[in-house]
């Protein structure tokens, strides 16, 4: 199967491989295989071969169903998982994007569990720090936050 | 927020429960037999009518996403297809349990995503909201909450009485506590649940931090310390009245219990002086039909709420935080346990 990244860069992978993204998969069942290449401008091509590497890697895995995928905590990603999501957050997100779009639900978990990670045990402000968002609350409603909630704030 | 306004929020929602649809009712499908519209996750809110007179209230969770028009608000989150998103084409949703039906980009008054700053680095932008609750579908109560006081952005999806909000905090509830089994109560949300039962860290009339002291929190949600506790409660064996309750309202007043001992009756001392006042402000011709009325929801509340009760009396009894032959019953080493296993499971 061939794909064609955003910059037009082709990509040729197994079907196997390929049938891991729910996108894929319908799309070559509807259409059959050609030598047509498969445009994908939504993903760029370092993303790509990203994606395709952990295809690759989980090929064999057996498909996930939505329940047991709901017993998994958070914690439980194997190591090469881990060391796959030993991006930078720019990355991390564009994979993320693209495993919705390809529609990877194993690899949406994935990275969706990584940003929870680096989401857990933080203070808002660290929170904010990590992935560089603005506080953007006036200070009278912050102040109502700060209110609403004195209660349930360690000091 | 002082405590005073606290309770008249808790009472008044009792109150009014008969007459008018309370503000922060979750959805009501899940109380009665139709359930349908829950296991849907339709992506919408139910805004009681009297929103509008009520927002005083400390849980302040709908005003963000309050329509003008005050009926059926879309889950008001952008949606990938918000022309303003900086990488529209990128986050089409495709798939995931909670996509499909966030596809309203007109729910959010124009005004507020135009003044953003578009920076590319920023999280909420790069990030569609289904994914945002995919992310949050891992985290703690805890974690939901600092979250939650970051930005807007993340405020307006977590304080919100939507379906999916209230998804997102019992899926963590059920994750990560192994005793809230029970759904809220009829007049709470998840957060609000949560809040009360696996956050509180702190007394709420002294501010300080607080130590769990067994008795019934669920008859007027106020978490206390020890000593606040004393200070403003009265404690009476059943079917005596103590002084400072006049007769007339006596059975009027929500009361609550200690874990272990049944025979006392503890009333608050703010619930107290709130239904005097109510009281006195009424007309001859009307008092009767509020102590009737009165009567009638603090009996009903304690009904439902017994089994809020059972649930934390459980718990504690559970993690042997009981010992009866100790004179005060808040050993501290033992809550510490029971907060740890409550937290974390």
């Amino acid at each position: 199967v061939k794909l064609t990244s955003s910059e037009g860069t082709e990509f040729i992978i197994d079907r196997k491989v390929a049938e891991k993204s729910v996108l894929l998969k319908n799309m070559l069942e509807d259409v059959g295989e050609s030598d047509m290449a498969i445009p994908l401008p939504n993903v760029t091509g370092p993303i790509l071969n990203k994606v395709i590497d952990y295809c690759t890697h989980h090929r064999d895995d057996p498909f996930v169903s939505q329940e047991d995928d709901s017993k998994k905590v958070s914690d439980d990603i194997d190591d090469w998982d881990a060391e796959f999501c030993k991006v930078d957050q720019g990355t991390l997100f564009e994979l993320i994007l693209s495993a919705n779009y390809l529609d990877i639900k194993p690899l949406l978990d994935l990275t969706c569990k990584t940003v929870a990670n680096m989401i857990k045990g933080k203070t808002p402000d660290e929170i904010r720090k990590t992935f560089n968002i603005t506080n953007d609350f006036t200070p009278e409603e912050e102040e109502h936050v700060r209110k609403e909630n004195e209660w349930c704030e360690e000091r | 927020m002082p405590i005073s306004r606290k309770l008249t929020r808790l009472f008044s929602k009792l109150q009014k429960q008969k007459t008018e649809p309370r503000k922060l009712r979750i959805d009501t499908s899940r109380s009665s037999s139709d359930s349908s519209d829950f296991s849907e996750q339709s992506f919408y809110i139910k805004t009681p009518n009297n929103i509008t007179s009520n927002n005083t209230t400390p849980y302040n969770i709908t005003p963000y996403n309050l329509s003008p028009n005050n009926t059926l608000t879309p889950f008001s989150i952008t949606t990938p297809n918000d022309t303003l998103s900086p990488q529209p084409s990128l986050s089409r949703p495709l798939s995931g349990t909670l996509t499909g039906t966030l596809t309203n980009p007109l729910s959010r008054p124009l005004s507020r995503p135009l003044s953003r700053p578009l920076s590319t680095s920023d999280i909420k932008f790069i990030i569609p909201p289904e994914i945002f609750i995919e992310i949050c579908l891992h985290l703690a109560p805890q974690d939901l909450y600092s979250l939650s006081t970051v930005c807007k952005y993340f405020r307006n999806i977590l304080w919100s009485t939507s379906t999916a909000t209230q998804t997102i905090w019992e899926k963590s509830r059920i994750k990560y506590s192994n005793y809230l089994k029970l759904p809220p109560p009829f007049d709470m949300s998840e957060q609000e649940y949560i809040w009360l039962t696996l956050l509180p860290k702190n007394c709420h009339f002294c501010s300080k931090p607080y130590k769990q002291y067994l008795y019934d929190i669920w008859p007027s949600r106020i978490v206390a310390c020890e000593s606040c506790f004393r200070k403003n409660t009265i404690q009476t064996i059943k079917d005596d009245r103590p002084r400072c309750i006049p007769r007339e309202i006596f059975s009027c007043i929500p009361y609550t219990r200690f874990f272990y001992y049944e025979i006392f009756v503890i009333y608050w001392i703010p619930d107290i002086e709130l239904a005097k006042e109510e009281y006195n402000s009424l007309d001859k011709s009307e008092r009767e039909e509020w102590i009737k009325e009165r009567r009638e929801q603090v009996k009903k509340a304690k009904d439902v709420l017994s089994l809020y009760f059972q649930q934390d009396y459980q718990e504690v009894y559970k993690c042997g935080v009981f010992n009866p032959r100790r004179n005060n019953n808040t050993p501290e080493k033992s809550f510490k346990s029971y907060h740890r296993i409550t937290n974390f499971q």
